[in-house]
């Protein structure tokens, strides 16, 4: 089973394995990607490797590391109990589920493709491949990409239902949206981990326009310096940062994106006179 | 006073600014971005283990146009970035 997000595929070695989320099913494919990651089930109980460093995010999922590639992500279910270790050699390209608990939940998702774990793998690693995650509702507006990122309760969804049902309109994803830079271009991806609408689309668009929205009066926007944009961007995403290195990466893609992509801070009153103002700026 | 950067920051330049994000352990502790300024950001490059605080500030007192208590800003600015925990005294 395979599954692919951001042009980047993590693959199961799991005749048993299924997919039932509606979401996550949009994102299978038989399609061969030239980044993927290999997953086997491990039968056997996690052997332990040490690993010098350790980040926490309470009460989910904590993450070790060395200072090379190789990561373990401790999945924790109720009462702070460890359910999985999931272990990641980057530059074998491969990656092993280790069950503490015997039998999974059932109509979850199979691991690694399963809320927060595939997540924190992309955190991960998505800076390899010219990439970040971002807190954001990517729209793709009869071919160009527009991504109205913001922090909870910001508006990403009220936007997203605003959108919805225009002519041309591709609702990507309205609470997490990945961005590559290929070959000179930088592309938003749909990703499965939606917010309050169950939509996802596990397409791509060429990216026109950034803006970090908060709710107003009217509509408005501000043009951003090339710093206010760069840490409005990393403000925005979910990086990797524990890893040192990892955030250089993610630093240098924020710099190019600014660079190439303008970034406006937007202001937005909810109705669908929002829609005609997006429009109407001139990119 | 000699101070080094700490290990646990990433800086990058942008132009003349300079942005400053903090390596941490724990979700809580991330909430942080720091931006420096032209005079800031040239701080940061001066910092290196090698030189004193005062040839730090010499050094920008000849580079940029005089400003009245430019000595004692600066001085604060450097003690700030060790409050943050982006320098520290080296031994």
């Amino acid at each position: 089973m395979r599954i692919n997000i951001g042009g980047i595929s993590l693959l199961l070695s799991e005749k048993n394995a299924k997919v039932t989320d509606p979401c996550y099913q949009k994102f299978l494919s038989s399609r061969h990607s030239n980044h993927c990651l290999r997953f086997r089930l491990s039968s056997t109980n996690y052997p332990e490797r040490h690993y010098s460093h350790r980040f926490d995010s309470p009460g989910l999922w904590s993450i070790m590391f060395n200072n090379n590639r190789d990561f373990c992500i401790e999945l924790r279910g109720q009462k702070g109990m460890p359910v999985a270790c999931i272990e990641v050699l980057l530059d074998r390209g491969k990656g092993t589920i280790y069950q503490c608990t015997g039998k999974d939940s059932l109509g979850l998702p199979p691991l690694p493709f399963r809320y927060p774990v595939d997540e924190v793998i992309f955190m991960n690693i998505l800076s390899l491949y010219n990439g970040l995650l971002l807190h954001s509702c990517g729209i793709d507006d009869n071919g160009r990409g527009y991504i109205f990122s913001g922090f909870s309760g910001s508006g990403k969804s009220t936007l997203a239902k605003q959108w919805s049902g225009e002519s041309g309109v591709r609702l990507l994803n309205d609470d997490r949206v990945i961005v590559r830079e290929i070959k000179g271009s930088f592309y938003a991806f749909g990703t499965p981990w939606h917010g309050e609408i169950a939509l996802c689309d596990p397409g791509k668009v060429r990216l026109v326009a950034i803006f970090f929205i908060k709710h107003g009066r009217d509509n408005s926007v501000k043009p951003l310096s090339l710093s206010e944009a760069v840490s409005g961007i990393i403000a925005r995403s979910f990086s990797p940062l524990w890893d040192k290195d990892g955030m250089a990466r993610t630093l240098e893609v924020a710099e190019r994106l600014a660079r190439k992509i303008p970034c406006y801070e937007l202001s937005f009153y909810p109705d669908r006179g929002v829609i005609d103002y997006i429009r109407g700026i001139e990119i | 006073m000699i101070y080094h950067k700490d290990d646990s920051f990433v800086a990058r330049r942008l132009d003349e600014e300079l942005i400053l994000i903090p390596v941490r352990n724990k979700i809580s502790d991330m909430n942080y971005i720091y931006i420096l300024n032209e005079v800031g950001a040239r701080i940061w490059e001066l910092i290196d283990g090698l030189r004193d605080a005062k040839d730090i500030v010499r050094i920008i007192q000849e580079e940029y146009e005089p400003v009245e208590d430019l000595e004692a800003d600066l001085l604060e600015f450097i003690a700030d970035l060790e409050k943050i925990g982006a320098i520290r005294p080296s031994a």
